[in-house]
Parts: C-alpha cells; structure tokens; sequence
C-alpha cells in the first residue's frame, strides 16, 4: 500500500495555491462550533436545560483553567483561550470521521495535520500574548527580557521563537502520527484491528486541545503576571 | 536501491532508541503520581492533571523523531 504524506488537494487562484482538503475541513469546524453557540445560547434560562447545561459546563471547565493560573483577573482572556480549545478539539475530531463515505474531489483528514493550521494557531497565540503583555504593563514589558540579568537577553528572546515552534510541532506531530498509526494499521488488518487506535485517537484529540488551552494560558499569565522576578 | 532496507531498518531503530527516554520518564512521572495518591488520596484530580501535561512533554519527544523521518523522507527526499 501506498502511503502519502503531506499531499493535499490543491486548488490554484491566481498565483496562490490553496490546500483545499485543510480549508474545507477548517470551515466545517467553525460551521459546528457557531451553529453550536447558536442553539446553546437561543433561549436562555435561569435554569438551564439540554444545550444550555452542556454549554455552560464546557465553558466552566475553561474557566477552571484560567483561574487556577490567574486568579479572577484572568477571566478576561476565557472568550479566548476557549475558542482556541473548541475549534482545536472539533477539528482534531474532525480525523475520525469517515470521509470516503462521501463523494468528494479530494482526501480530507482533520485540518490540525497540516502544519500551516497549526503555525497560524501558534502565532495568534504568540501575538495575544505579547499583546496582551504590553497592554496590562506598558513600555514595561520589555523589561522581563533583561531579568534577572541582562545578559539572559538572547535567551528570553529565544523564548518567544521557541514557543509557537513547539506549540505548533506538538499538534501537528500528534495528529498526523495518529492518523498515520491508523492507515498502518488499516494496511495490517483491515478489519477491527484499528478500532482500539481510533478509541485512542478521540482521547488524543481531547488531550492536546487541552494541552494547546493550557499551555497558552500558561504563557498569557506569565507575560501578565504584576511580579517579575 | 540496495541501501533502501539498510535505510528503512536505520529508521526503525533510530525510533526504538527515541522512544527509550520517554519512556523511562513516563514510567518515574506514573509511579511518582501513584505514590501521591497513595499517600494523599485527596489531591487524585491534581496530581492526574500535572501526569497528563508532564507526560505529553515527554511523549512530545517521539513526535519529534517521526517527523524528522517523515520531513526527510517526503519534504526533503533525502532517501
């Protein structure tokens, strides 16, 4: 069996090309995340019932998450870090589902197994990070790349490369090792022999959404953090 | 080619000998949080939350290795 990696459905406009399968799936993504916020936030109760219970609960556990690293200060950047969580989870979900059912002019997988997906995530990060460093302090937060000494100047600013490359690599790698896993294992056995990895798969993409909202709360409340030292 | 199954075996070591390290760490990080647990079973969800980020650092170095292969196998070309 032939096994391809990094082959996209490409489709050309003017002198960009643009991988379809990623934009496509990409869109898919979004389209569940809003028609979800829509009917979770249609007819809004006291007591919340079906959707609205399931809502509130997932946003809850993000809350969890950015309060354990900032305190109640923190709860500005929730709209954030959640939407990098939902879309990253859903379009991790989107691997499992099976897309050769379907009639289409190309292979689709989840859009988290292209690396241009996950670099642009990265780098949003990155920028609100930043961002919103300079906007809590000032001028004054450059000065943490002088601390604790100023000969750490590199180092520190090695950092702020450092992490969208590995945000980025750790999702990529992920899911497309994941996926890979699978089409081997197809090739083995084709029957049942997959079914554990796939299993194993849903799991995986819950973990590195997590991972992503995590550690990009991680980053947000250190560069807005009042106390360097 | 005739260095083609000499390069696929190369390969398959090299990721054996990648996956040696994360391994042993997994294996102290577990049985460090086990220990946690046993002694104070109240901090389970804690100590469940800190093994599953400290493990996906380490399982993050595998990933690393394969896609070292597969940049160099079909970005790169280089076997």
């Amino acid at each position: 069996m032939e096994i391809h990696v990094g082959e996209h459905w490409i489709a050309n406009f003017g002198n960009f090309s643009v991988n379809m399968d990623t934009a496509v799936t990409a869109w898919i993504a979004m389209a569940v995340l809003v028609i979800l916020a829509f009917l979770a936030t249609r007819k809004l109760e006291i007591i919340p019932r079906k959707v609205q219970t399931i809502a509130e609960l997932a946003i809850g556990f993000i809350e969890s998450i950015v309060k354990s690293y900032m305190g109640k200060d923190g709860l500005k950047h929730v709209p954030f870090i959640a939407s990098l969580f939902f879309f990253i989870f859903i379009a991790n979900l989107e691997g499992q589902v099976p897309w050769r059912l379907f009639p289409l002019p190309g292979e689709m997988a989840a859009p988290t197994n292209d690396i241009n997906t996950t670099v642009a995530l990265a780098f949003v990060v990155s920028i609100y990070y930043i961002g919103s460093g300079i906007f809590e302090k000032g001028f004054g937060y450059f000065k943490h790349y002088l601390q604790p000494m100023w000969f750490m100047f590199p180092f520190n600013l090695l950092e702020d490369f450092t992490r969208p490359l590995s945000l980025s690599l750790r999702l990529f790698g992920n899911i497309l090792a994941g996926e890979l896993i699978i089409l081997i294992l197809i090739g083995l056995v084709p029957i049942l022999a997959p079914i554990p990895m796939m299993l194993f798969e849903l799991f995986v993409a819950f973990i590195q959404a997590y991972i992503f909202a995590v550690l990009a709360t991680n980053y947000i409340a250190a560069a807005t953090s009042k106390e360097h030292h | 080619m005739e260095t083609q199954g000499l390069t696929t075996l190369a390969i398959i070591a090299g990721l054996g000998i990648a996956a040696i390290g994360p391994g042993i760490g997994i294996g102290i990080a577990t049985s460090a949080a086990i220990n946690a647990v046993a002694r104070q079973p109240e901090v389970e969800a804690n100590a469940r939350n800190m093994l599953i980020l400290g493990i996906v650092f380490m399982e993050v170095l595998v990933i690393y290795a394969i896609l070292g292969v597969l940049l160099a196998k079909y970005v790169f070309k280089l076997f």
